[in-house]
């Protein structure tokens, strides 16, 4: 597989040359990219950043943030191939990217906040800073954002090293950083203001010299969207439909607010409510009820509980992947916790001759993998293709309700 | 002897029922590969409530943590543990859980990947399961070797 660069210039280069790079205005199809707007950010599906040339991402939205130290205007990084993900929050950088000094966060003893975050396969573990953000032309002050891998605080405790392997570098990380546009306001919530040992929050007296704390809710890292003084209460993910060959790469929309401005409105989608502990809904496969199922734009694939379909092997060129000998065409269904459902129809195609097929590709809709979790059915990015998939922020009002809530 | 083993040598005991008793009490949790007999030092790790419940080859120890994170181990006759589990906000602390796999896991955790948010690791001595994101994971590990007879992945919750 090559990386494809292609349109990644509409990404990097932000809101200045959005006119030349988003979709048309007026009355749009779902999945049809909305048009320049202050509101409205360019995003990326493509193989991610340089230094994953020679193996590049799949299924992985992208876009570009500008950080600013806090209360400067010219003190500022415009960072590309940030991962767009709804299913965390708040902004993370690698250090190893990050040109610009910005204060670390202390806690009521003038101790530096440090932050261990569980992506699952490893650990990502960093200081918490300060930061004015800016994406599109939507900013926020002050905003708690954490960075991975900083060269001063190279030592983990071992109650956060615990979960895996460490992921600090843009290779093991797989993008330059990750911005979490999740329902939820805050990375951990009440939990961490409430329990010492929460895994998330250190308070550190040195580098070397750390214990796991609690953190008040409005000091913890926050999805940077909830903290924009206009256009707050929820995102949308706009992505194009693309054919079952797949794409080289991918533009969209990452807009922001639900129902605040002319481009944003609910239109014809529907709300599908989620578990406001943890972001939940269930989906209706193959005769179970999977209570524990979500939607992730954060996911490279369709991940779901079937023991009847093949799955490639670990030595050919899309391992873990589900590779059926032809292309399955599938149904499921998704309720919210409101009672709402939808039908939804899907292929699973087989990876390994997708790829052997087009090596360029890094968009896919038709990819899939097991499900690890046989209660969970996880929609990732190859849901919302040819999708306008609106997420709302829970303790938001919107024109649908209050978050959180998914709808399309 | 513990106040931990003596309750679980009490049930293994009686394992011919299928979930005859469930019990509740501010106990640690055992180790993947481990004897029941030898986690002691665990005890001070987890300040979580433990559920012990019996089935047939089998007994588990469902620990709930102050996070909301359900840690299950699953235990055989002969008091080794073959099995654990996870659910909740928090990733349970693996080089305590998966004990002496954990080097193993951690190795292959660390080999490149294709999948997001969804590791899985089969070899022949250990397979894990691990999936989820921020404030909802899951995920489970098995030692195929300690497996009782006719026990399958699918019987861990």
């Amino acid at each position: 597989m090559h990386r494809v660069r292609g349109l990644i210039v509409c990404a990097l280069t932000g809101i200045l040359v959005l006119a030349a790079c988003g979709g048309g205005g007026g009355s749009l199809a779902p999945g049809t990219p909305t048009g320049p707007a202050a509101n409205v950010q360019s995003v990326v599906v493509d193989g991610g950043p340089a230094a994953l040339a020679s193996t590049p991402d799949v299924d992985t939205l992208f876009t570009t943030v500008t950080i600013c130290a806090p209360g400067s205007t010219t003190d500022c990084q415009t960072i590309d191939h940030i991962q767009v993900d709804t299913g965390s929050s708040g902004l993370r950088i690698l250090g190893s990217v990050l040109t610009l000094s910005l204060p670390v966060q202390t806690d009521s003893g003038g101790n530096a906040v440090l932050e261990c975050v569980q992506f699952l396969d490893g650990f990502s573990w960093g200081p918490v800073a300060t930061a004015d953000v800016q994406i599109g032309g939507e900013s926020a002050s002050s905003v708690p954002v954490q960075v991975i891998g900083n060269a001063n605080w190279q030592t983990v405790p071992s109650a956060c090293s615990s979960t895996g392997p460490s992921e600090d570098t843009v290779q093991t990380f797989g993008a330059n950083g990750i911005l979490g546009v999740g329902p939820f306001i805050q990375d951990c919530g009440s939990g961490c203001a409430t329990v010492v040992s929460n895994g998330f929050y250190y308070s550190c007296v040195t580098s070397t010299s750390c214990s796991q704390t609690t953190m008040a809710v409005g000091q913890q890292v926050t999805n940077p969207a909830t903290l924009f003084a206009t256009d707050n209460n929820g995102v949308i993910i706009e992505l194009p439909a693309i054919g079952a060959s797949g794409a080289a790469t991918v533009t969209g929309s990452l807009v922001f607010g639900i129902g605040t401005q002319g481009n944003n409105g609910l239109g014809s989608a529907t709300v599908y409510t989620v578990d406001p502990g943890n972001g939940s809904l269930t989906t209706s496969y193959n005769g179970s009820s999977l209570t524990n199922s979500f939607i992730d734009s954060g996911s490279n694939a369709l991940y779901f509980p079937d023991n009847s379909i093949p799955v490639c092997g670990p030595s050919t060129t899309a391992p873990g992947f589900f590779c059926p000998t032809s292309t399955l065409s599938l149904s499921a269904s998704i309720q919210g916790v409101n009672g709402t459902s939808v039908n939804v129809n899907f292929q699973i195609a087989n990876a390994v001759n997708l790829f052997s097929t087009n090596a360029a590709i890094t968009a896919v809709t038709n990819i899939g993998a097991p499900n690890s979790d046989s209660t969970s059915f996880d929609w990732g990015l190859p849901f919302y293709f040819g999708r306008n998939i609106y997420t709302a922020f829970e303790q938001h009002n919107t024109s649908g309700g209050q978050g959180p809530y998914f709808a399309f | 002897m513990t106040a931990l083993s003596g309750r679980l040598t009490q049930y293994l005991g009686a394992m011919a029922a299928i979930a005859a008793i469930q019990v509740w009490s501010p106990v640690a949790h055992a180790t993947l590969g481990a004897d029941v007999t030898s986690v002691e030092s665990d005890r001070q790790q987890m300040k979580g409530q433990l559920r012990v419940t019996s089935a047939v080859g089998y007994a588990v120890h469902e620990i709930q943590t102050p996070t909301g994170t359900v840690v299950r181990e699953y235990i055989t006759a002969a008091g080794r543990v073959f099995a654990v589990s996870w659910r909740g906000p928090m990733m349970p602390d693996l080089r305590q859980t998966l004990g002496d796999s954990f080097q193993q896991y951690e190795d292959a955790a660390r080999a490149p990947h294709a999948l997001r948010r969804q590791l899985n690791i089969d070899h022949a001595d250990l397979v894990v399961r691990s999936g989820g994101r921020m404030r909802a994971y899951s995920g489970y590990a098995y030692l195929p070797a300690l497996m009782p007879q006719g026990f399958t992945a699918d019987d861990i919750k």
